[in-house]
């Protein structure tokens, strides 16, 4: 068990570094600096600027001094916004995504599961039917879509709920609403697959010969079975709810992670890209090795998938 | 009935009607065909059967849809939103389509090879899937789209890169089954090479499996670039897609929501189209599961 820990975590942080690495160097390597967009600096002014970040130096040391940083935790100044750390901004920014995303997570997940396990064990066939519609429906809608259908009906057609920005509890509402449509989706989908394949296991049948109440096995033992692979689409659903954020918080004029993404790569601001990638991946990297972690928890034949499976 | 369906001498039912074959078409597969044949062909014709979508006509800012000449209403510059939809699904079909084709391309070749070596040339393959799979999607596209310069072919290459691992998991997958296969053994024994088997053999036994591979990546595509478009990170002026309009459309959504609502409506129901059709090949792929 420790060793598939210790393994995980071995494989997260080579990732990590991969992650950082790539990111770098396409950003070094794009074409213009920073420094070019705005008007003219005289040529000494630009050569002080350059030195202060070390742009003026090769590549490789430029790489020599981000890694040493990144490992003492600092992201550096950003380009833009001078007299700003980068971690400043992400600290700033990343309790919002992330309380946001979690929100979302569990409100979509757990809206799924039940849908999913309602039209898997319903013995009436037109709430599978309409359940599967809503469920392709949701798969087909993207979250910018349905964020701003949600704006237009509740903010400005009814007026119940604000439009943007984050200041009361309601002002959370419709964001979360939306970004939890992927996740919603998913839970859903897998769960009614996996829910209509475990209720004709022989051991289902008999847990019901024994006489055990309908909502019981369903509960207890339907649902439990079908957790484990709901576990495992985690990261991707994590990774769903990042992308869903980059065009939510737009909609929403949300100063969030995805927010100053956006602005930053427009603005070419390179520490402040680095650090919200380095950021969001190693919430990603940290949620996918939970999750393989609990996994190999949860189902023991799971453990040493990887080297040897087919 | 009783016109169609003859029964013949060993008592089973046939139906004898002239379009049989129409009828053999699962109706996941037709109904989405037909829908995403429409739209194909609007984006074909559409600007030249709607009027002009670049002239501007200020006298008619924002009519609401319906109207005998302007379909789907106009925009605020007056602008016909049927045509400018029609020219956006250029763009955005273009980009799922072609992600699709370099995604599919990449991914065959990457899994076909790595099913054949198997052992430690595999493992290390399906370790940097892996990674590519833990990786925030969107962001990376975001970073290398800006890197090869905006443009519909630095976008499509851009997708392509994060499509590609779906396809090769699933090919590497059929490789190793086929691999299995009795008539593989056969070639083999008959001095046949592995590389020669895997060319002459195992792509025709994958093209349903290419084709549904295919089939997943683009609404995933056309998902992609829309969002990045409505950022303001995807396809830039002239060009103008789906997404793109969308964006314009949620500037104007508190005067006239429908500018926002007719390329939203178009994304949402050529997504529905395109995962239906998804849906029907994989069911006819794999009788088993349905």
């Amino acid at each position: 068990m420790i060793q598939l820990v210790l393994k995980r975590l071995f494989t997260g942080i080579i990732t990590l570094w991969v992650v950082m690495s790539a990111t770098f160097f396409l950003l070094r390597f794009l074409p213009g600096g920073p420094f070019d967009a705005e008007r003219k600096l005289p040529p000494e002014i630009q050569a002080n600027i350059e030195a202060t970040y070390h742009l003026d130096e090769p590549v490789w040391v430029q790489y020599g001094y981000f890694l040493g940083d990144i490992v003492q935790g600092d992201l550096g100044p950003s380009f833009k916004y001078r007299s700003r750390r980068v971690n400043a901004i992400v600290a700033e920014s990343a309790g919002i995504s992330i309380l946001l995303g979690s929100l979302a997570l569990l409100i979509g997940t757990v809206l799924g599961v039940l849908a999913g396990t309602w039209a898997g064990v319903s013995k009436r066939p037109w709430v599978d039917g309409v359940l599967s519609i809503l469920g392709l429906s949701t798969l087909s809608l993207p979250s910018f879509i349905f964020g701003g259908l949600l704006v237009l009906v509740f903010a400005l057609h009814l007026g119940i709920l604000p439009a943007a920005t984050l200041q009361t509890p309601a002002h959370y509402v419709l964001p979360v609403v939306s970004l939890s449509l992927v996740p919603f989706a998913y839970a859903f989908l897998l769960v009614r697959t996996s829910v209509k394949e475990t209720k004709l296991q022989p051991f289902i049948l008999i847990k019901k010969s024994y006489g055990l109440p309908d909502g019981q096995v369903t509960y207890l033992h339907i649902l439990r079975n079908s957790f484990v692979p709901l576990l495992s689409i985690l990261g991707p659903l994590a990774a769903a709810i990042i992308t869903g954020s980059f065009a939510i918080e737009y909609i929403f004029a949300i100063p969030g992670m995805g927010k100053h993404f956006v602005t930053a790569v427009t603005n070419r601001d390179y520490t402040l890209v680095m650090g919200i990638t380095v950021v969001y991946s190693m919430l990603l990297i940290g949620f996918n090795t939970v999750s393989d972690i609990l996994y190999g928890l949860l189902d023991p034949r799971l453990r040493d998938v990887g080297e040897n499976s087919v | 009935m009783t016109g169609v369906a003859v029964i013949d001498s060993s008592g089973s039912v046939q139906r004898t009607s002239p379009t049989n074959w129409l009828a053999m078409i699962p109706p996941k597969i037709f109904w989405s065909g037909l829908f995403l044949g429409l739209v194909a062909l609007m984006a074909l014709l559409g600007p030249w059967v709607g009027p002009d979508p670049n002239m501007i006509d200020p006298d008619i800012p924002t009519i609401a849809p319906g109207a005998a000449e302007h379909w789907f209403g106009t925009d605020d510059l007056g602008r016909d939103l049927f045509s400018r939809v029609a020219v956006g699904a250029r763009i955005s079909l273009l980009i799922g389509i072609a992600t699709a084709l370099v995604a599919v391309v990449i991914g065959t070749l990457y899994g076909i090879v790595s099913a054949q070596f198997e052992g430690r040339v595999d493992t290390v393959m399906m370790r940097v899937i892996d990674v590519i799979y833990s990786l925030p999607g969107l962001m990376i596209v975001i970073l290398f789209s800006v890197f090869l310069g905006r443009g519909v072919l630095s976008l499509v290459l851009a997708l392509a890169l994060f499509s590609w691992p779906d396809t090769a998991r699933i090919i590497r997958g059929q490789v190793l089954a086929l691999k299995r296969e009795e008539f593989v053994e056969a070639v083999h024994s008959l001095g046949g090479s592995s590389w020669r088997i895997a060319g002459r053999h195992f792509l025709p036994n994958l093209v349903g499996l290419i084709i549904l591979t295919a089939t997943i990546t683009v609404p995933r595509a056309i998902l992609t670039e829309s969002t990045l478009s409505f950022i303001g990170l995807g396809v830039e002026p002239p060009l103008s897609s789906w997404g793109t309009l969308a964006s314009e459309g949620w500037q104007l959504v508190r005067i006239a929501p429908h500018v926002m609502l007719a390329p939203a409506l178009m994304i949402f129901t050529a997504m529905i189209a395109l995962n239906l059709l998804g849906d029907g090949l994989r069911e006819l792929l794999e009788p088993k599961k349905s």
